[in-house]
């Protein structure tokens, strides 16, 4: 059947007027006229409404202002004091003064959140400082174990070698200079062959050496042998010397041995001078002249020249050696820790 | 209901301080506050118009428009402090009344007000309305607005405000047609 069909809600065809009877909409004229209290005019059913509204507005405004309470009643009176700033506050305002705050969190919930902030604070930084940090806290504490003696025994004793050694390494500042100073003795000691060989040549009085009482005395072998021989005994002599000043640098077990080695050689060198000496065709009281190497060297070799035999004999450079070798015996044992 | 004369006069005035502007807001205005609030069932009508009035002067210096908007403005204030007043009441129910509703001797204060505000049979038939409904309607009758202005005050759409003020008349005309609430025209 096509009016059944068509027949809907929206559709009004085939309604049946007497019983679906439909009213319009309200729109908003009419709203605003039946909230009035005025009758529209195309809908006389809304009379009853209108006149509710009508009567409803009628009282209200019949109706006398109710009595304010004491707070608004002092406005009302005295009106709003803008000049203490009162316009504008309200009860929870801060604008007159900033209020009291009396709430805050409490103090277990203070402790709590004061330690998860540290524990992000330390979890917020990277690997690399976490381990330095680390590592910088087991150096120190296994440092000052170490230094109380309190370590297992290796460990202590490993401990102690590269304390010692490290001290050591810090008194070889002298070493340097010692070395130094053998080095100049050994410069000293050439250009002192130099001015021996000159004096021989030259027959100048050399003021500064006591080989200037031999100045003008003729050149022999005897003497030139027994001047080699002396030579070579201030060579072994400062050798020996150099050899116990790097001992005492070096160490002290190994200062001592190389210090009796120069000694021994310093001693069989003047002993060869002297045989040498002895076989030499006597030519008078001659001074020997292998003690200038002395003069020119280091304070000890102005110390052996002092020493020195005053029959000649060479014997000063093994005095030397063996006053070097004491010395180096002296600095070795103060320098033992 | 309109203050009449030049409003912006009257609000430039409440808003210096001026005590006689003041009163004229709240002359004008306080009596279509309490019957609001009075037909939204809220005890204590006066103290809380009072309330009400507190809160618009001292908030008057951030107010900016015309008279439509000031009365929008203090029926939003109003109806906020309907709604507080409710969840308060929900949170914590009144005590016992200490004098029954037939007691001769105190009488009913509400009811007399509400008899004021043209009878029982105005209560009768707004008591037939949902509390949405009855939102509507009030503020539409007592506070004149529109149904964008109520919208506005209790939060809703303006489209849900003309649906809801649809149902309202239907409704109202129906009860009033079956005669459940007295024709105040053809008296009781």
């Amino acid at each position: 059947m096509p009016d059944e069909i068509t027949r809907n809600a929206f559709d009004q065809s085939g309604d049946d007027e007497g019983e679906m009877t439909r009213r319009p909409r309200l729109d908003d004229r009419t709203a605003d006229a039946v909230f009035s209290g005025r009758l529209p005019a195309d809908r006389e059913d809304l009379a009853d409404v209108a006149a509710l509204a009508e009567t409803l507005r009628a009282a209200a405004s019949a109706t006398p202002a109710p009595v304010p309470t004491a707070s608004l009643n002092a406005m009302l009176q005295d009106g709003l004091s803008i000049e203490n700033g009162d316009l504008p506050v309200t009860v929870g305002s801060n604008a007159a003064a900033p209020a009291t705050q009396g709430a805050r969190l409490p103090n277990w919930r203070r402790k709590s959140m004061l330690l998860e902030m540290i524990i992000a604070k330390v979890a917020g930084i990277s690997l690399l400082a976490k381990t330095g940090v680390a590592a910088a806290a087991i150096t120190a504490g296994a440092t000052g174990v170490a230094v109380t003696g309190n370590l297992p025994a290796p460990a202590q004793d490993a401990f102690d070698r590269a304390f010692v050694q490290s001290e050591d390494d810090e008194t070889e500042a002298p070493t340097d200079e010692a070395t130094e100073a053998d080095a100049e003795a050994v410069d000293t000691e050439a250009v002192d062959t130099e001015v021996v060989d000159e004096t021989l040549v030259s027959e100048e009085p050399d003021t500064e050496t006591e080989d200037a009482e031999d100045a003008g005395r003729p050149e022999v072998p005897g003497a030139e042998g027994r001047a080699n021989a002396d030579e070579n005994a201030g060579e072994n002599g400062a050798h020996g010397r150099a050899t116990a000043d790097d001992a005492a640098t070096g160490g002290r077990d190994f200062g001592q041995q190389r210090a009796e080695e120069g000694k021994q050689r310093g001693e069989e060198a003047s002993k060869a001078g002297r045989d040498r000496a002895a076989n030499a065709p006597d030519d008078g009281a001659e001074e020997p002249e292998a003690e200038e190497p002395e003069e020119s060297d280091a304070e000890e070799s102005d110390e052996a020249s002092a020493q020195q035999q005053p029959e000649g004999k060479p014997a000063g450079s093994a005095a030397t050696g063996e006053e070097k070798s004491s010395s180096a015996r002296d600095k070795a044992a103060d320098r033992r820790p | 209901m309109a203050i009449g004369g030049p409003f912006r006069d009257v609000l430039v005035a409440a808003q210096t301080g001026a005590p006689w502007a003041l009163q004229l807001l709240y002359e004008d205005l306080s009596p279509v506050v309490a019957g609001y609030l009075r037909l939204q069932g809220l005890r204590d009508v006066e103290d809380h118009t009072s309330e009400v009035f507190l809160g618009v002067f001292r908030n008057l210096a951030a107010f900016s428009g015309d008279e439509a908007g000031f009365r929008s403005w203090v029926f939003t204030i109003a109806y906020r402090r309907i709604v507080d007043e409710r969840r308060r009441r929900g949170r914590r129910p009144d005590p016992q009344p200490l004098v029954a509703e037939n007691d001769p001797v105190g009488g009913d204060v509400e009811a007399e007000a509400l008899e004021a505000l043209g009878g029982s049979w105005v209560r009768e038939a707004l008591a037939e309305l949902t509390d949405e409904q009855r939102q509507v309607v009030v503020l539409r009758i007592l506070a004149g607005l529109s149904a964008d202005e109520v919208a506005v005050v209790i939060g809703k759409r303006p489209g849900a405000v003309r649906v809801l003020q649809h149902r309202a008349v239907e409704r109202l005309r129906r009860a009033l047609e079956r005669g459940r609430v007295s024709d105040p025209m053809g008296g009781n």
